[in-house]
């Protein structure tokens, strides 16, 4: 296969073993350039790992391959729902669906210190920050932050309803161009934690809400932005009962 | 590795959700999954799509001495592989609680109803006989097993065909496929499982139940049935669990009729492929990849244009793909690739500047397919008309 400059061929198709090259602007400028997912250096050469399609970020160049993903391979900092599998002495085991569980400090918790430790069962979902991501150790969550404040993560009510999604799906949910979930939660009311992982928790107020809200967000997965307003008008009128 | 667990919210939704009528993927209570029957080019190469769960299954014969205790009968056996692609906990080589019961209830419902007549696989008594091995592989669990691994098994059963046998004195020539044309076994009926998981104490039955609904479900209760009506197998499986008599009756009324459907779509099905067979323009299962509900990308054709795809597609014609009488076929049939993922990337950079000439081979721009308006299967969300009719009515069992 030809070598392709990166910045020419931002948006098309890589396969595996495929090679990109830096084109001649990139390699007279000095700035940096990062590679991130689905593209590794090996050599010389630059390659690509992952099936998928090459993109790009600005300031600093970054680029990588965006592909169909559903196990999830932690990475620090990002917010993921996890269920609480196991309490081992001061702390507890959380499935995020990486490959290895995580570990969740009873006092990592806002408010929390040795003597008031938060109330949870196994089964329980958690809402958590990863802490640690490294390849060679177990994941650790936290659900505050390093000034040990409430930031909106901690125990998630048990009355909802968790679904996964494709990781790619999570991406686009969470970018703020994405309005589907503002315009869903003009027909209904809804309480939604989204994590990096691909898990969704949602609640609404009856449980058939909670179903067609989980639905219509699984559906719209392979939805452009017309086909998703189409979608929440559609969602309107049937919660407005025509 | 473990089996990802279930959160208390998950259990709690499923089950708050059947008591209202109302299931986690929108169906009504007595209805199935969209399924789908495909079979390969060897004989006797089935695959079963029920949902997201698929199954298929092979079958295979040889010469064997025939047991000492039925000397005119040739062997059936079967045997379930389930290995870690189909799901997470699964491991190869092991088949664990699930795939013993998924075997056993195969068997019961196939080789204990005596669909298959074994005594014309006999070929000499007590000398020679076929084995009719089935081998019945999982390939994507999604819940329901059971069904899905004995349709597959029934449906490979129906489409294999054995070499055929004559005897000259007591020489026993078996014909090549070519010399002479192959043998179908004998089959007497056609008994296929349906599965309901019991929710509510027994009271609310479910069919066809997802992987999510199997693990909230206080039970599971499993009807062997053919197109007779006649019940092949039934068990009743969970931690005390308990079912009303009124509740069995009315799910051996609803699995029967569903059983005479599955047994007509089985033989549809059958009977398209012989006559694709006969045109001598057979595919095999690469149709069944065509039929996948789930799709790698995102961005509907319109907006992208690709004037240069880097790996060229195979665009496969409206008419090269199977119509099958289930209706699984969710584009206009089109398999295609196409970029972008996210919103992020605006419309606006979607056009993508021609290869430079040092670039590979000659590449076709994609034909006007590219343009084709993409329609999404109509999908129902938040179904608020009344028409799912609950089963079993709580009021009428007490």
């Amino acid at each position: 296969m030809a070598e392709k400059s990166f910045s020419t061929h931002v948006n098309q198709i890589y396969l595996p073993g495929d090679s990109v090259a830096l084109s001649k602007t990139d390699e007279i400028s000095s700035a940096k350039i990062v590679i991130g997912p689905g593209i590794r250096k090996y050599g010389k050469q630059i390659l690509v790992t992952k099936p998928g399609v090459l993109r790009t970020k600005a300031s600093p160049a970054t680029y990588w391959i965006d592909c169909h993903h559903k196990r999830y391979v932690p990475a620090r900092g990002d917010d993921v729902i996890g269920v609480v599998t196991n309490k081992v002495g001061e702390s507890y085991k959380v499935n995020i669906g990486s490959s290895e569980e995580a570990s969740l400090s009873s006092i990592a918790f806002p408010g929390a210190t040795k003597k008031n430790k938060p109330n949870i069962q196994i089964g329980d979902l958690v809402f958590a920050k990863l802490l640690i991501a490294s390849i060679d150790m177990e994941p650790e969550l936290v659900c505050v932050n390093s000034l040990g404040e409430n930031v909106g993560l901690g125990v998630l009510s048990t009355s909802g309803f968790l679904f996964t999604v494709p990781l790619h799906h999570i991406r686009k949910l969470l970018n703020p161009e994405c309005t589907l979930l503002k315009s869903l939660g003009k027909a209904l009311s809804f309480e939604i934690a989204v994590g990096m992982n691909g898990k969704i928790w949602i609640k609404a107020k009856s449980v058939k809400q909670t179903i067609a809200l989980a639905r219509a967000i699984s559906i719209s997965e392979h939805m452009n932005k017309e086909e998703m307003n189409k979608l929440c008008r559609k969602f309107v009128d049937r919660q407005a009962g025509f | 590795m473990k089996e990802t667990p279930l959160s208390i919210c998950e259990k709690q939704t499923v089950i708050q959700g059947v008591k209202e009528g109302q299931r986690v993927d929108g169906r009504s209570l007595s209805e199935q999954r969209k399924t789908c029957i495909t079979f390969g080019t060897e004989w006797g190469c089935c695959q079963v799509l029920l949902g997201n769960t698929r199954v298929m299954a092979q079958v295979s014969c040889s010469v064997q001495v025939p047991k000492s205790s039925r000397a005119n009968e040739g062997m059936l056996f079967i045997n379930v592989e389930m290995s870690t692609m189909a799901a997470e906990h699964f491991e190869a080589g092991r088949l664990g609680q699930q795939g013993i019961e998924v075997n056993r209830l195969v068997e019961r419902c196939i080789k204990d109803s005596r669909c298959i007549d074994l005594e014309s696989l006999c070929i000499l008594v007590e000398e020679q006989a076929w084995e009719v091995r089935v081998d019945i592989h999982v390939l994507n669990h999604e819940g329901n097993l059971i069904d899905a691994a004995t349709l597959a098994a029934l449906g490979a059963l129906c489409h294999f065909k054995r070499p055929d046998v004559t005897l000259d004195g007591r020489d026993v020539i078996i014909h090549q496929l070519d010399e002479r044309d192959p043998v179908p076994l004998t089959i007497l009926h056609h008994p296929l499982t349906l599965s309901f998981a019991l929710f509510n104490q027994g009271k609310t039955c479910v069919l066809d139940p997802t992987n999510l609904e199997e693990r909230s479900a206080d039970g599971k209760l499993v009807m062997g049935l053919n197109a007779y009506r006649e019940l092949c197998t039934l068990q009743i499986s969970g931690d005390g669990v308990f079912i009303h008599k009124e509740a069995v009756l009315s799910c051996a009324n609803v699995a029967a009729s569903r059983a005479v459907q599955m047994v007509e779509m089985l033989k549809n099905s059958l009977a398209d492929d012989a006559a694709e067979r006969a045109k001598g323009k057979y595919t095999g299962l690469v149709n069944s990849v065509a039929l996948e509900t789930e799709r790698i990308t995102t961005q509907s054709q319109a907006e992208v244009y690709f004037k240069a795809p880097k790996h060229k597609v195979e665009v496969l014609d409206k008419e090269q793909l199977p119509i099958t009488k289930t209706k699984l076929i969710n584009d206009q049939g089109v398999v295609t690739l196409e970029t972008s993922c996210d919103v992020s990337s605006s419309e606006s950079d979607m056009e993508i500047e021609p290869l430079p000439s040092v670039a590979v081979k000659k590449i076709e721009p994609l034909p006007s397919v590219a343009l084709k308006k993409r329609v999404h299967e109509e999908i129902d969300i938040g179904n608020d008309s009344e028409e799912e009719t609950v089963m079993l009515v709580t009021s009428d069992l007490t």
